[in-house]
């Protein structure tokens, strides 16, 4: 008996084998894995730990085998991408806008590999992302905001114009005018996410021309947004968390937007074989992404008329 | 003999150093509750034997390396160039300036400017300080370091406002057109041509210090600039000569980042490369060659450290550990230097007491 003969008998056999256990076996002797690839660190309460989170709760819930890199600078992320793809990873993840060049680049070099960049914008044979609709959280913040200001002005205050940002500042405009057209929106960027001072004092800034609701969205620097609306008695919102049990008497609502459950909701489709190279944008009103808990402050109509308005926007009969 | 043997144990202190560091480091990773043997077989060949992770040291070196230079060249007339993270932000700035407004051209001469770019702009960055130095005397540690966060922001501004890109999820600029981009040196990875053009200015470096009058006159100014100034060498413009050239190492090391890796600009482009410069300038003692490989073993480091944790799982704090150890010390070994004096007293006592035992010895014979 020469080797090749001895070789795909042995062949034969493990497909015969496979094929009598069925998929389920198939699945147990190659386990589904996924890894994230993150650029800042696992226990920073925000974006990172979201990612860390969702995986872990992936781990958990999906039985699926998972792995991590964490800190992982800007000129290194190619090679981590890469090297997950390498060692064989079915799903490899970049958590963050940022990796979107990198992802591609990974996914030309690793066509077997399916990619992702959450925040991202784009698609292709294998390169997902996953991301929400901004505008339309942007837009029922605005809504509720429009109802609740008695002065007409609102306050959105930002660090850089990156796309979430931007969404966010369009759809919030756009809600306020649907119920105030005329009403002017005063708009700061700091071009600082975490300095808390710097996002204080930009939020009274926006409350001194008049703002008496205020729409931050920041990481680090949403405290310090939330302190000043406190301090100067305006509304304000929470984003990606529901803040406002923490903030009873300044925040009115929140926009939140949960990247774990969305990684899980995309690991658990990935892992049944449905995943494919596209946007996938999550709507206003889903699992992930939905409002927290209303301040008691809002009238039941607004608070009717809000919950009938995300409807309108999940089911698309109300397009931005 | 042994004379000689001490000169090279203290020559060849940054190596105890790192030996030493490493050792201390197995022992945190120990306690972190890994096999330090795994991790460092890991960090070893993860750097050195793997086709990739060679690639990801040689994309590495390039960075360090040039930075390592803009700190080792200012060292030579006694200056510290802390602000190398600034220059490279002011290089990479420029660079991309130049790369996003070019017109259509040949990829040679296109690369070529855009490099050129990169080099003016870290130029001016440490022009700054070296001005400031030579006529006015203030500290060049707190105006280079101070202006990084200068340079850090104003990348930030740019991208962030007049270069950001069209719905960009993240602040960065467009992309440079393909053209421009530098030549791969290993198909398939990052490793890129800034790593080779590295080295070759390291020799270049190496030579001009050793083998010209300006070189000579950088040593002396560095060593004693009174006695330079008496033998008529212009402190002054040896100075800012020195320190406007690490600036324009430091930019083109910005450039090459652009160019050869990220084809954007991006905010926070840089990861502390700066900084690590003065890790490689420290461990090489200022050698331009010895950069070479201080800069090879950190970026291995670097690189290495990444497939640790991605192989054994080894917690990435862990890894700044190991390699804040490394740093600390190497910078205690400087302190360690070789007394001729010193150690010239302890081998006299040892001839004369073995003097002395030979003539007990012969006294043996003879009686």
């Amino acid at each position: 008996m020469t080797h090749g003969s001895v070789t795909s008998l042995v062949s034969a056999m493990v497909i015969a084998t496979a094929a009598t256990l069925g998929t389920a076996a198939l699945a147990q002797d190659e386990p589904f894995r996924a890894a994230i690839v993150m650029p800042g660190n696992i226990t920073d309460q925000s974006w990172n730990q979201t990612g860390y989170e969702g995986i872990t709760r992936a781990e958990q819930e999906l039985g699926i085998e998972v792995a991590y890199s964490e800190q992982v600078a800007q000129p290194d992320q190619l090679e981590a991408l890469s090297d997950y793809a390498r060692r064989g990873y079915d799903v490899v993840i970049g958590h963050g806008g940022e990796f979107v060049d990198a992802v591609q680049r990974a996914a030309e070099r690793h066509p077997e590999t399916l990619f992702v960049v959450t925040n991202g914008f784009v698609s292709g044979e294998n390169v997902a992302s996953l991301t929400f609709n901004f505008k339309q959280f942007g837009y029922v913040i605005g809504f509720i905001a429009a109802n609740m200001s008695e002065g007409e002005t609102a306050g959105y205050l930002s660090a850089q114009k990156i796309k979430v940002a931007t969404d966010l500042e369009e759809g919030f405009k756009e809600g306020f005018a649907s119920i105030h057209p005329e009403a002017e929106i005063l708009v700061a960027y700091t071009n600082d996410w975490d300095d808390v001072a710097k996002a204080k004092e930009a939020a009274l800034n926006l409350v001194n021309q008049g703002a008496d609701v205020i729409f931050p969205l920041l990481d680090n620097g949403q405290i310090g947004a939330l302190q000043a609306a406190q301090e100067q008695d305006v509304w304000s919102f929470g984003v990606w968390q529901d803040v406002y049990e923490a903030w009873p008497d300044t925040v009115l609502q929140s926009a939140v937007m949960d990247f774990r459950i969305a990684l899980v909701d995309f690991l658990e489709m990935a892992r049944n074989g449905d995943a494919e190279g596209q946007v996938y944008e999550l709507a206003i009103g889903t699992d992930a992404g939905t409002l927290g808990e209303y301040n008691p402050a809002i009238p039941e109509d607004v608070v009717a008329e809000t919950e009938a308005l995300i409807q309108r926007l999940n089911g698309g009969e109300l397009q931005l | 003999m042994i004379e000689t043997l001490l000169r090279w144990t203290y020559r060849l202190k940054s190596v105890w150093a790192v030996m030493l560091a490493l050792l201390l480091g197995a022992l945190l990773i120990v306690l972190a509750g890994y096999d330090p043997i795994a991790a460092y077989r890991e960090l070893f060949s993860g750097a050195f034997l793997d086709y990739w992770g060679v690639s990801a040291t040689i994309a590495k070196v390039s960075p360090l390396l040039l930075a390592g230079l803009a700190v080792a060249l200012p060292l030579r007339v006694g200056l510290f160039n802390i602000g190398a993270e600034g220059q490279i932000y002011m290089g990479g700035l420029f660079a991309s300036l130049v790369a996003l407004n070019l017109p259509e051209m040949p990829a040679l001469p296109g690369i070529l400017l855009c490099a050129g770019a990169g080099m003016v702009g870290g130029c001016l960055w440490a022009l700054i300080p070296a001005l400031l130095k030579a006529y006015r005397d203030l500290n060049e540690v707190i105006v280079t370091l101070l202006l990084n966060y200068v340079a850090i922001n104003l990348v930030s501004y740019a991208v962030s406002g007049p270069m950001l890109a069209e719905g960009a999820p993240y602040p960065y600029s467009e992309e440079i057109r393909p053209s421009l981009f530098l030549p791969i040196i290993m198909p398939r990875t990052d490793a890129h041509l800034g790593a080779a053009i590295a080295v070759l200015l390291a020799m270049l470096i190496f030579v001009m210090l050793r083998y010209t009058a300006t070189g000579y006159a950088m040593r002396t100014i560095g060593s004693n600039p009174h006695a330079a100034r008496y033998a008529g060498m212009s402190v002054r413009r040896h100075i800012i000569g020195a320190m406007v050239i690490g600036g324009a190492l430091a930019g083109l090391a910005g450039a090459f980042e652009i160019l050869g890796l990220k084809h954007r600009l991006f905010h926070l482009f840089s990861a502390g490369y700066g900084y690590d410069g003065i890790v490689v300038a420290f461990l090489a003692a200022g050698n331009p060659l010895a950069s070479v490989l201080a800069a090879t073993f950190l970026a291995g480091l670097e690189s290495g450290a990444n497939t640790m944790q991605r192989a054994v799982g080894v917690p990435v704090t862990v890894i700044s550990a190991v390699k804040g150890l490394i740093v600390i010390f190497v910078a205690a070994s400087l302190a360690f230097s070789f007394q001729r004096s010193a150690w010239a007293a302890v081998l006299r006592r040892r001839r004369e007491t073995e003097a002395a035992l030979g003539e007990v010895r012969r006294g043996r014979r003879h009686a």
